[in-house]
């Protein structure tokens, strides 16, 4: 199965973390834009999926995917089931910002497919998501949720973000059980990241507001896993935990190697051991596909070694691993980190525990720097 | 050239005091190289050399001069290393002469190293002609400098030269000078052949050129010669005067100061300080003052990587085909492996063939601790030296263990007298003497272990005393010490490579900062490491490098893919450069932590 990813980059106002690729008030590019992107995908036509495979997921991210008429959706849904040969059927999630849609709008995409939402709540405390720069408050982002399941929306994840300068473990905590209360199928708790190029990244950088304290982010993420697991939800990947049956299929693939597709500006597409990526500027996006030419900026065909380093990083970050014969002949190193409380072993898979998660970019250096 | 009108003679000074400056004056002045081809200080030609302000190889140069009167000198100029980890090299071209610039800066006075300088001059009988330079400057202190000078030559002020060589004032005064005060040579131009090695260098195409001074005879092309030291014969290929290049001439005689080629393959074989004669009708002895070059700090330099032993290995080689001085044996050590154990002259100089090895010949290297060589006698009776402490016998083996000391100079202005004698204290030095050379300069005199001033002595020595002390050592001789082996054990395991000889009463305070050191250079990483520090199966110190407790990327979808497999691809590089004890990563530069403790 093929996963097929499409970049929407518009936001009503840029998060102050946020370095994702995107555009505010740029709604008069809307419409060049779907037609950028709908030839787009016909220029993959013959080679997406690839090897006969078939497409198995769709997602739309950002930016904010919500800002776009659903109108468009609609049309660009349809075209692609028009090019892509497709399973009976696919998980189809958009991202959706709560300051951005209303009922209407969720029945719009109820009807034509969407079977998934992936909703950037992000905090249910209002000073903090005012720290974040979001355009929403905990209130309307709870409405969202009930809304969406009334509407019918069953299979729907909330995305949180810890890790926040001055972010006390007590309003992290009421923030996860407000989220536990509404009973998402998926909850991504991700760890605050910052760029220093984003509004928030200069602001810590310049020490006008604190960094968040390292002890305590590590202490509220063994937490976290603990109290989602308590309450149903399976770690099944370092920021992502899920009820049974209910994992991001297309977030997945990702990790599991599979082929993807990504549309859009900025997107990086993966197939077999090539790896490409588009323009980020959304002019020049448009602007080569009006000449029928593909906006690829760069691409990196990768060898063996490398697809190992890959595979073995995105493998560490699943809760079921890699199998033990990928690091062939450094069991010794197994052993220790097994002892170390790091890793724990089933036959012939070995994966890492939810303190070796915290250690999974270190493990997969360690790994692939060791001599055969 | 007739050896009466023959001056050869060298310029002594502190290092910046000018000397390189007044040798372009005197190169100017006499027409040998021309103002507009005139690179600053001719004399230093290597890289190295210039951004560190000294010269380290001696080089000469002959000059013609022409007096008013249209009499023609050569005047024989010998450079002379500026440093005490050269201080043989010094003394046998200061041998070669027959007099010396005594160069010393008016804003500086008199320092530690002119001093001994001095001394080396007198034991000579060298012509000393006094010169205060750098009196164009404000802060000159030209009536001090003088009272200095005469209660250390005891001679007349009216003898004191006063020049600005940057101007190029007071230059003709000098050349006057020499040729009036400075001897020409003796030597017998009838006797058989004595000529002394002061120099040697080694060319890819002719093999060994030998610096060399004619004292006795003279010598020519073809004939065959002996080296002293070792007997070995030669026939002669060339020889000739050192001008700015090499100029062939048929004979060297009696006075003359030149080179010579005589198909010597390996540079080792014209020692410096070495006497030549002549294979058909010998001296019946040498010249006096020659001994074997003799290294006196010792490092382990290893190959980052290991494949690179041979390129390591050549690029020494080379090295010591110009650099006598240079020992290597082959060395390996459980931790690094294969490599070699080095010896040097002294710490700059070691630091200087660090340099080259990783500038000139681009290896990347590992270098342990340096020590000095000790004397270890064992039950049995025989004693032995060991210039490497995984080579120390157990210490119950041991009937008497013996360090190198050194007889040291430090002059001060008196104000910084008790903080270094405090120093002095701290490094375990035995005061013997002060005396004064004016009204505000002590010269303390001390006996130091040599291992005690290899590392930091000298930069502490600077701050103690805002830059204005000196310092200048010679070797002693052995003596009993108390001394214990410190090893550095690292997850229980002793790392051969961190071993160190210490002094029974600092043996703790070294643990201590060692430890400490190395807990701040290993990275933090997946698993904890220890540091301890043993005297043999005692511990004595303890640090723990705590594990990593986080480094993970939070979101990892699409693009996020490409940018972390990407760094985690240089991340391995950097990682590689580790090095692999047992199952801890350790930085290279953690070989050399006793360097950076404070």
């Amino acid at each position: 199965m093929a996963g097929l990813y499409i970049h929407i980059p518009f936001c009503k106002t840029k998060c102050a973390y946020c370095d994702f690729y995107s555009e505010e008030k740029a709604e008069h590019l809307m419409l060049p834009f779907i037609d950028a992107l709908t030839r787009e995908s016909d220029l993959y036509r013959n080679t997406f999926p690839p090897g006969g495979e078939k497409l198995g997921s769709i997602y739309f991210g950002g930016g904010t995917p919500s800002l776009l008429p659903s109108d468009c959706i609609e049309i660009l849904l349809q075209h692609i089931f028009l090019v892509y040969p497709s399973v009976s059927e696919p998980e189809i999630t958009i991202e959706v910002n709560p300051g951005t849609v209303n009922s209407e709008t969720l029945a719009h995409y109820w009807k034509i497919g969407i079977n998934r939402l992936s909703i950037g709540v992000q905090s249910f405390n209002d000073s903090e998501l005012s720290l974040l720069g979001r355009i929403h408050t905990a209130e309307q982002a709870e409405q969202t949720i009930r809304t969406a399941h009334r509407t019918g929306f069953n299979n729907m994840g909330i995305d949180l973000i810890y890790g926040l300068p001055n972010q006390s473990p007590r309003t992290w905590r009421k923030t996860l059980e407000r989220t536990v209360s509404l009973s998402p199928k998926h909850i991504s708790a991700y760890e605050l990241t910052w760029n220093q190029s984003t509004p928030l990244g200069k602001q810590i950088t310049s020490n006008l507001i604190p960094t968040p304290d390292k002890a305590r982010v590590v202490n509220m993420y063994l937490w976290t896993s603990a109290f989602l697991n308590h309450h149903g939800y399976e770690h099944y990947e370092i920021s992502n935990f899920a009820r049974p049956g209910y994992r991001c299929l297309h977030n997945d693939g990702y990790w599991t190697d599979k082929p993807y597709l990504g549309l859009g500006p900025s997107a990086h597409s993966s197939i077999g051991d090539k790896r490409f990526w588009n323009v980020s500027d959304i002019h020049d996006y448009i602007n080569v596909l009006s000449q029928n030419r593909l906006p690829i900026a760069g691409e990196e065909t990768i060898n063996y070694d490398q697809t190992l380093l890959e595979r073995m990083m995105l493998g560490l970050r699943r809760k079921e691993g890699i199998p033990l014969a990928w690091i062939n002949r450094k069991t010794g190193e197994v052993d220790r980190l097994i002892q170390a409380g790091l890793m724990s072993r089933e036959t012939d898979r070995i994966s890492l525990t939810t303190r070796g998660f915290l250690l999974a970019d270190e493990v997969a250096l360690h790994m692939a720097a060791l001599p055969e | 050239m007739q050896k009466q009108n023959i001056r050869n003679f060298c310029i002594i000074a502190h290092i910046d005091h000018g000397k390189s400056t007044l040798a372009d004056r005197l190169l100017e002045a006499t027409g040998t190289i021309s103002p507009q081809l005139m690179i600053n200080q001719v004399l230093d030609d290597m890289e190295l050399e210039r951004e560190r302000g000294i010269t380290i190889k001696a080089h000469a140069i002959t000059m013609v001069h022409k007096t008013k009167e249209g009499e023609s000198y050569h005047l024989n100029l010998i450079d002379t290393p500026g440093h005490v980890d050269f201080s043989y090299e010094v003394s046998r071209s200061l041998a070669a002469c027959e007099g010396a610039l005594l160069v010393v800066d008016a804003t500086q006075g008199v320092e530690a190293q002119t001093l001994s300088n001095i001394y080396l001059a007198l034991e000579n009988d060298l012509t000393m002609i006094p010169i205060i330079n750098k009196i164009d400057l404000p802060s000159a202190q030209i009536e001090e400098t003088k009272t200095q000078i005469i209660e250390i030559l005891g001679i007349n002020e009216k003898e004191i030269l006063l020049t600005s060589a940057k101007e190029g004032t007071g230059v003709d005064q000098i050349l006057e000078a020499i040729l009036q005060r400075i001897p020409a040579p003796g030597g017998q131009t009838d006797a058989p052949l004595k000529a002394l090695i002061f120099d040697s260098v080694f060319d890819y195409y002719r093999g060994t050129i030998a610096y060399i001074r004619i004292v006795d005879g003279k010598i020519h092309k073809g004939d065959n010669i002996i080296f002293f030291s070792n007997k070995k014969t030669y026939e002669v290929d060339e020889v000739g005067l050192l001008r700015l290049h090499r100029i062939k001439t048929d004979c060297l005689r009696t006075g003359e100061v030149g080179y010579l080629i005589a198909n010597v393959k390996n540079l080792k074989d014209a020692k410096v300080g070495d006497t030549i004669t002549s294979a058909e009708n010998p001296a019946s002895r040498p010249l006096p003052g020659f001994h074997e070059p003799k290294p006196m700090v010792f490092s382990g330099l290893f190959p980052a990587i290991a494949e690179n032993l041979e390129e390591l290995r050549n690029a020494l080689e080379r090295l010591q085909l110009n650099d006598a001085a240079l020992s290597i044996q082959p060395d390996n050590s459980a931790a690094l492996g294969f490599g070699f154990r080095v010896g040097f002259l002294g710490l700059l100089h070691m630091e200087i063939v660090q340099e080259r090895l990783e500038r000139e010949y681009e290896q990347n290297l590992i270098t342990t601790i340096p020590n000095v060589e000790y004397r270890v006698t064992q039950r049995g009776g025989d004693s032995i030296k060991i210039d490497n402490p995984t080579k120390f016998p157990p210490l119950q083996n041991i009937t008497k263990l013996e360090e190198p000391y050194i007889s040291a100079q430090i002059i001060t202005p008196n104000e910084f007298m008790g903080n270094l004698m405090k120093l002095a204290q701290d490094r375990r030095g035995i005061y013997k003497n002060t005396s004064y050379l004016d009204s505000n300069r002590a010269n303390l005199q001390y006996e130091f272990p040599l291992s005690e001033i290899i590392f930091d002595f000298y930069d502490k020595l600077k701050t103690l005393s805002k830059g204005y002390a000196s310092f200048d050592y010679e070797f002693l001789g052995f003596r009993e010490s108390d001394l214990v082996k410190l090893d550095i054990l690292i997850n229980g395991d002793p790392v051969d490579a961190l071993s160190m000889i210490a002094h029974r009463n600092k043996s703790y305070e070294w643990g201590r900062k060692l430890t400490q050191k190395l807990r701040e250079l290993i990275p933090r990483q997946l698993f904890e490491v220890s540091i301890q520090a043993a005297i043999g199966s005692k511990m004595i110190a303890r640090e723990n490098v705590k594990p990593l407790r986080k480094n993970v990327t939070a979101k990892c979808y699409g693009g996020d893919i490409t940018r972390k497999r990407k760094l985690l691809e240089k991340q391995r590089e950097g990682k590689k450069r580790l090095k692999q004890l047992g199952n801890v990563q350790i930085p290279q530069d953690a070989f050399l932590a006793m360097l950076q403790i404070k």
